[in-house]
């Protein structure tokens, strides 16, 4: 049986954009990110709130 | 243990999903609007406050005065459309890479204070406000 992975895969130079209702939550699935990207340079990442009830994120990772 | 302090250039004003590019100051101010609730149960000389309404906003300084700015700025001020705006510590490439901080806070916002310096012989200065609009969080 497979593990069940949230964290989307990593491509150098495309964009990620990560969703969560809550701002904590996408502070960890971009550590988690982070985390999984040995050796690449992120850009972005900052966690956007839409005034609702959705925060967001974008982040790329490229090579440094 | 020391305490981790916060420097001035790693705090940085984000519109959108970017730190402003080539900024020097931001300023954000969070302010609460107090009624007095004291009352004739109130003891001790004290006034009692209570909170009726909060208020946010962030100011820039000295964004990027190119062309492409200046124009998108404007267009953005006569739209009064709302956009996202926020702060965070930032690290990496160009300072600009959100390190999503404890402190840091976003929400939506109005362009509402649009200021171009152009003084002889120099690049012209250009600072904006943005008022928040509804909640930061």
């Amino acid at each position: 049986m497979s593990k069940k992975n949230d964290t989307p895969a990593i491509e150098v130079g495309k964009p990620i954009k990560v969703e969560a209702a809550t701002r904590a939550e996408v502070a960890e699935k971009l550590k988690a990110l982070r985390q999984q990207a040995d050796g690449l340079t992120a850009q972005g990442g900052f966690i956007e709130y839409d005034g609702g009830e959705k925060f967001s994120a974008v982040i790329t990772f490229v090579k440094p | 243990m020391a305490l981790t302090k916060v420097m001035g250039q790693n705090f940085r004003a984000f519109v959108g999903s970017a730190a402003v590019p080539e900024a020097t100051n931001c300023q954000v101010t969070i302010q609460g609007n107090l009624e007095d609730a004291t009352t004739k149960d109130s003891t001790g000389g004290w006034n009692e406050e209570q909170m009726t309404s909060k208020q946010w906003s962030v100011q820039v300084d000295d964004v990027d005065a190119s062309l492409a700015t200046l124009r998108a700025l404007i267009t953005r001020f006569n739209s009064d459309s709302k956009t996202t705006v926020g702060w965070d510590q930032t690290a990496g490439a160009q300072n600009r890479e959100a390190q999503n901080a404890a402190f840091a806070r976003s929400g939506q916002a109005i362009l509402n204070d649009l200021s171009i310096q152009a003084n002889n012989r120099t690049t012209i200065q250009v600072s904006c406000q943005y008022q928040g609009s509804g909640a930061l969080a």
